[in-house]
């Protein structure tokens, strides 16, 4: 599992992850997206786009980062879902809660028209 | 109810419960999945084929992270398929599976709420058309996973 950012316009922070969010990577990857909140970034889309598999504990760790990012009184925010990471969500139904948006420039929208979800 | 004269493919692999064994259990799964093509059965879609196969790691990583705590040990998979009807069958040595207090429905009205595990045998369950587990007497964890294939529009 890789983890990159990019920061875009409105102070809202990209996170990119890539490779496999499960069981052995999802400590990791909750651990550094709540770094990056520690460190300022409150408005967080987390790309899934480039994910090769996600599991109960990468989802865990996005709840996880999802609760700092409020806590701070920011947002997160799922998009580029692949068709595993929707099957996940739907069996959960944390799709109600973790609404993945289909592409990165929709949740962006969000957050600038200042919508909470 | 699926009998052994009624299986049409089975795939057997050993694995350790580590990082690279889980490797090895995906590509028996995916030389298993190539194998259900070449039979004359109901194909399952892309998205049957994930549930199956979040079902079965979610399973596995219940094996890896309770019955033997991470600290390793080797997983047993067979992979069955009968006519209308697909099964893991995942065995291991390790600790006994003790049922959760609770389960993890998410509470959906509250995000802050929310806890952040145990949602791996709900979505086991969800995914599957039955999920049984049992302990032999001579200590082995066994879980079976089932899945139904489609077969309305076969004669």
């Amino acid at each position: 599992m890789e983890l990159r950012y990019e920061m875009r316009s409105g102070a809202t922070t990209i996170v990119r992850v890539s490779g496999r969010l499960d069981l052995l990577s999802a400590a990791d990857a909750k651990r550094q997206i709540t770094g990056l909140i520690t460190e300022g970034h409150r408005r967080l889309i987390v790309s899934l786009a480039e994910i090769t598999f996600i599991d109960s504990s990468g989802l865990g760790a996005l709840i996880g980062s999802l609760k700092a990012a409020r806590l701070a009184g920011g947002d997160l925010r799922i998009a580029q879902p692949t068709e595993q990471a929707k099957v996940i969500l739907e069996l959960t139904m944390l799709n109600r809660v973790l609404r993945p948006y289909t592409t990165i420039e929709e949740a962006l929208v969000g957050y600038e028209q200042g919508s909470s979800r | 109810m699926a009998t052994n004269k009624d299986l049409l493919v089975e795939e057997r692999v050993c694995f350790p419960a580590v990082a690279h064994g889980l490797d090895t259990m995906y590509a028996r799964l995916e030389h298993f999945w190539q194998a259900l093509e070449r039979v004359p059965v109901a194909q399952p879609d892309m998205t049957w084929r994930m549930q199956f196969a979040t079902a079965l790691s979610e399973i596995i990583a219940n094996i890896v992270s309770h019955a033997y705590c991470r600290q390793g040990g080797d997983i047993d998979l067979r992979l069955r398929l009968y006519h209308c009807l697909v099964e893991a069958r995942l065995s291991d040595t390790g600790v006994a599976y003790v049922p959760a207090q609770h389960s993890a429905e998410p509470a959906l009205a509250d995000p802050l709420a929310l806890p952040e595990g145990g949602y791996g045998l709900l979505i086991a369950r969800r995914a599957l058309d039955d999920l049984s587990y049992r302990r032999t007497p001579t200590g082995i964890n066994s879980w079976r996973l089932r899945k139904k294939l489609d077969c309305s529009s076969q004669d």
